[in-house]
């Protein structure tokens, strides 16, 4: 007479299998002997209930979860926003911010003006020149649009006035190349003119 | 606690607005579960303050991970398998600091007479420090049974052993137990 496993036993006291549909433990008082302990082992670990704790633990308990999630989706937060609540750190960002700010600016104020795809026509324009040998300096193209009708107006008003009035105006300033030409020495104005008599010739006129 | 309607949701759509983010799903799905959760964790270490820091920390775990919840099982099963793990590791690192038999948190003195209820208690308390010597594997099958109402399969799927072991455990864990019940 084969006597049950633990399995088969386990299943009956468990109550997965029906004692009726197990013949064998109406027969064999070990069998049956067996099923009764683990029953009653059963039983007697269905009564050892946990301690309840106190209402307010688990408002406690529900609030500390709240928290350390919190926590955990901060500690997740872009690196910048945690740098940015270091004390003291946004005085130094803020101005070296300011600073590249500032030189942007300048930069782009101070860059050359590039020359529209259509050719010069308006009659401000003046033929570029360099005067590199002697002065070291060099005269920047001016090349207007005749489209711009204000630069077209100043360029009317002041066709007539010469480098001599414009500098006694305050109309030059000092290292500009208006300034440099008003204030030539005399060996300076014929190396001049002798260097655009070569550029002219260098032209055909 | 005004939840906008999140209580009356199944885990499956708690699970599904948490990954939407949702406020207020996960604090559902907490209190829904936080105390099958505490006691799983209490019978483990057998006393109330390293039940609370396992608890807690298996819903962080459970919060960190929840995308890896496909829904094959139940929410609380697989709340039940991280808290199994947590508890291993624990019962693993320390030896369980079981509360003196008659110590209670809060008693409730209102549904039985006070002598009932204090010899259910003393029962109950030498009934755990009993499990708590358990072996690992026995007494997380016997707690996930009897506690949880688990079914083989299902401790078989948190434990990652077959329905076979599970039962053999079973088994040897309720033999175990009553020899040291008997002991005392």
């Amino acid at each position: 007479m084969r006597h049950l496993t633990g399995d088969e036993l386990v299943d009956l006291a468990d109550g997965v299998v029906l004692e009726s549909d197990v013949p064998h433990v109406a027969v064999c008082a070990t069998c049956r002997q067996q099923l009764t302990e683990l029953r009653a082992t059963l039983a007697m670990a269905s009564e050892a209930e946990v301690p309840e704790p106190s209402p307010l633990f688990w408002d406690h308990f529900s609030s500390r979860i709240r928290e350390a999630v919190a926590t955990q989706g901060a500690a997740g937060v872009r690196w910048w926003r945690r740098l940015a609540s270091w004390p003291g750190i946004m005085a130094p960002i803020s101005a070296l911010a300011a600073a590249l700010l500032i030189v942007a600016i300048v930069l782009v104020s101070r860059a050359p003006v590039l020359p529209e795809a259509q050719p010069p026509t308006s009659v401000a324009s003046t033929p570029t020149s360099t005067l590199s040998g002697t002065l070291g300096v060099e005269l920047l193209s001016d090349s207007v649009s005749a489209d711009d009708q204000s630069l077209t107006l100043v360029a009317e008003l002041t066709e007539a006035l010469g480098w001599e009035a414009a500098a006694d105006a305050g109309l030059t300033v000092a290292g500009s190349a208006e300034h440099a030409v008003t204030h030539l020495s005399n060996d300076e104005l014929r190396e001049l003119q002798r260097l655009l008599k070569e550029a002219l010739v260098r032209k055909g006129v | 606690m005004q939840d906008g309607g999140l209580s009356e949701l199944d885990d499956a759509s708690l699970v599904a607005a948490c990954l939407a983010g949702t406020p207020g799903a996960f604090d559902v799905i907490v209190e829904r579960h936080r105390r099958s959760v505490y006691q799983l964790c209490h019978r483990y270490v057998g006393n109330h303050e390293d039940a609370s820091d396992l608890a807690q920390d298996v819903f962080l775990r459970a919060y960190r991970g929840m995308k890896k919840f496909r829904g094959q099982s139940s929410l609380a099963t697989w709340l039940y398998r991280i808290a199994v793990n947590a508890c291993l590791n624990r019962v693993g690192a320390k030896t369980p600091q079981t509360e003196p038999i008659g110590e209670q948190q809060f008693v409730d003195m209102r549904a039985e007479a006070v002598p009932d209820k204090m010899l259910k208690d003393e029962r109950g308390a030498r009934v755990r420090a009993a499990i708590l010597q358990l072996a690992p594997k026995q007494r997380s099958t016997l707690i996930l049974r009897v506690y949880h109402e688990m079914s083989h399969q299902e401790i078989a799927d948190v434990l990652g052993s077959s329905v076979g072991a599970v039962k053999a455990n079973f088994f040897h864990a309720l033999g175990n137990l009553k020899k040291l019940l008997a002991d005392e």
